[in-house]
């Protein structure tokens, strides 16, 4: 068909997750937390989208907002060209089926009560999506042994795997309605280094094998290059830049994307990068610095930058950055 | 500390469930019948001496504990059937809900519960069934509370969340995630509650608002026996030690847990 407009799996415009603060004698509106701003993005199918941030930043609640597990303030969410800020409570536990997460803790994000089988089984349940109890239960062992958990594990209780186990457990369960998007809220932060790989590589796997779309959020980049097509890097709730993964660890166009990639340990010492420490803190997000919110810590920072915001725009050929100096 | 604590109180619960469940074999006379020896001092035959109509008081605190079981047991029931749905409601959903929930139940916990059930036993008049709902209906509140306060922190929780990114409905969540994760609190609540029940008919007992006679009580036996405490100190004493070891046993076996 000719003049077919490709739709992005899940389309972004203008996100906004601002949260009041009330206080004082009789209580009023002092002022927003502005956990998220204006962010805009898209994921296509089958595409991996890393988005990288200091803890604070935000990129979890762009999470939990793409999926409408929190209300954003204001902005547009599509997924597959349908509006997801409009479902009535039935159309979204419908989106559930293609829309899933995996959390960062998978400690807490298991039901201590429940077992790994009731557990795995619960979307199913939920969602009904198998006929019966036995077809139910076929499904949560195939879906174990796509995690690389045997049977044996279905009548076990969470406090009785180790971390990298129940994370697993965690994968199986947003992979049981078959979703067509993830969002890996920093799947791997918790567990130790020596797991990380085998949980980010199961992703992959995953990936290919599903067909999945993934947004995957973390502090490091490194974990994410590996992973990820594209990456976001956000600071204080905004995008500083956007480019395909390699390309943006390579070749950093944002002094923050640059700061960020220099605290990355190089495996090879006889490559250097010159490690950019940032001075202070970030900023308090109830109050952030006029124009540029990086400005602050910036050392390429200008006076002009406190005058206007700057707009994510080309810098490159497919690569996008905020900032007046590029 | 604690362990000892269970010991004790579960070792009371279950002499008290085994005087209640055996009585008619454990009772040496029938606590209904009456004799010619009245107000007899304790003696090897009625080791806590016999009442006003020469009915043996051993007797009667043995089967007064079958009247204590279903007050205790009932009352609590009831008290859970109200207040468990609505703490959970109040917790989960928050909402209008919550803000019609909360006020109503700081209400009637600032009432005192004797009071109240004083009230309401003198206008539906006293009998074992209408005991049973009224304690029932002044104790929920307290249940209520205690399971909204539980629900509040286990909502708030990553498993209830992850729930819900699944597509799990309120109801979904409180049955399968809410109530089993609150349920250990609310089983030793539910102790405390057939305590403070027992506690709470005996006192009105005491105040001839209980069971009518010639059911055996603790209550009332205690009420009884007050008339001759000069007599027979045991006539008021044994049955008011049967109340105070039964209440202290649920008592110390629901404060155990946690």
């Amino acid at each position: 068909m000719t003049g077919q407009v490709t739709v992005p799996l899940l389309d972004v415009r203008s996100l906004r997750k601002w949260y009041d603060i009330r206080g004082g004698v009789i209580p009023h509106l002092k002022g927003h937390v502005q956990a998220v701003t204006d962010v805009s993005f898209e994921i296509a199918r089958n595409e991996v989208l890393g988005l990288a941030g200091e803890s604070g930043s935000g990129k979890t609640t762009i999470g939990r907002c793409v999926l409408r597990l929190i209300e954003p303030t204001a902005g547009e969410v599509k997924f597959d060209g349908e509006d997801v800020l409009g479902f009535a409570p039935e159309r979204l536990r419908r989106f559930r089926r293609d829309a899933q997460i995996i959390f960062q803790d998978p400690f807490s994000s298991l039901d201590p009560r429940m077992t790994v089988g009731e557990i795995v089984a619960e979307p199913l349940e939920v969602q009904k999506l198998c006929a019966n109890a036995p077809e139910r239960r076929d499904r949560v062992v195939e879906l174990l042994d796509t995690v690389s958990l045997s049977a044996e594990y279905l009548d076990r209780y969470p406090r009785a795997l180790s971390g990298g186990q129940r994370q697993r457990v965690g994968i199986a369960r947003a992979l049981a309605v078959n979703p067509k998007f993830i969002v890996a809220d920093e799947p791997v932060s918790s567990l130790d280094v020596s797991i990380q790989a085998q949980v980010v590589n199961l992703l992959v796997d995953l990936r290919a094998k599903f067909g999945l779309a993934i947004l995957f959020i973390s502090h490091d980049i490194a974990v994410m290059e590996h992973l990820s097509d594209r990456i976001a890097v956000i600071y204080l709730g905004r995008i500083m830049e956007v480019g395909p993964a390699e390309a943006l660890c390579r070749d950093p166009k944002h002094p923050y994307t640059e700061a960020l990639l220099s605290a990355v340990p190089d495996p090879d010492p006889a490559y250097r990068r010159q490690r950019i420490v940032l001075d202070g803190d970030v900023p308090n997000p109830v109050n952030p610095p006029s124009g540029c919110v990086f400005r602050t810590r910036c050392p390429r920072a200008i006076a002009d930058c406190a005058h206007m915001v700057p707009p994510l725009r080309e810098v490159a050929s497919g690569r996008q950055a905020a900032c007046i100096r590029l | 500390m604690r362990n000892l604590k269970s010991i004790v109180g579960l070792t009371l619960v279950a002499a008290f469930v085994v005087l209640a469940a055996f009585a008619p074999a454990l009772a040496p006379y029938d606590p209904l019948r009456s004799s010619v020896n009245m107000v007899d001092s304790p003696s090897f035959s009625h080791w806590f001496g016999t009442d006003e109509l020469g009915r043996d008081i051993l007797s009667r605190v043995i089967y007064g504990a079958r009247t204590s079981l279903i007050i205790g047991f009932g009352a609590a029931t009831c008290a859970m059937l109200i207040g468990v749905p609505i703490g959970m409601m109040a917790g989960y959903l928050r909402g209008g809900f919550d803000l019609v929930a909360v006020p109503l139940i700081d209400l009637f916990i600032a009432l005192p519960g004797l009071v109240l059930a004083l009230i309401i036993t003198v206008m539906v008049g006293p009998s074992l069934m209408n005991l049973v709902l009224v304690l029932g209906f002044v104790m929920w509140p307290t249940i209520a509370r205690l399971v909204r306060g539980q629900t509040l922190a286990v909502r708030e929780t990553l498993y209830i969340e992850a729930a819900r990114a699944v597509g799990g409905t309120p109801g979904w969540i409180i049955r399968r995630h809410v109530w089993p994760n609150i349920m250990r609190v609310v089983a030793a609540q539910f102790a405390i509650s057939v305590s403070a029940a027992i506690f709470t008919s005996a006192s009105l007992s005491f105040l001839g608002l209980g069971i009518p006679p010639p059911t055996p009580d603790w209550g009332g036996l205690v009420r009884v026996g007050f008339d001759f405490l000069s007599l027979n100190p045991l006539m008021s004493l044994g049955p008011g030690a049967a109340v105070t070891f039964t209440v202290m046993g649920f008592y110390l076996a629901g404060s155990s847990v946690e």
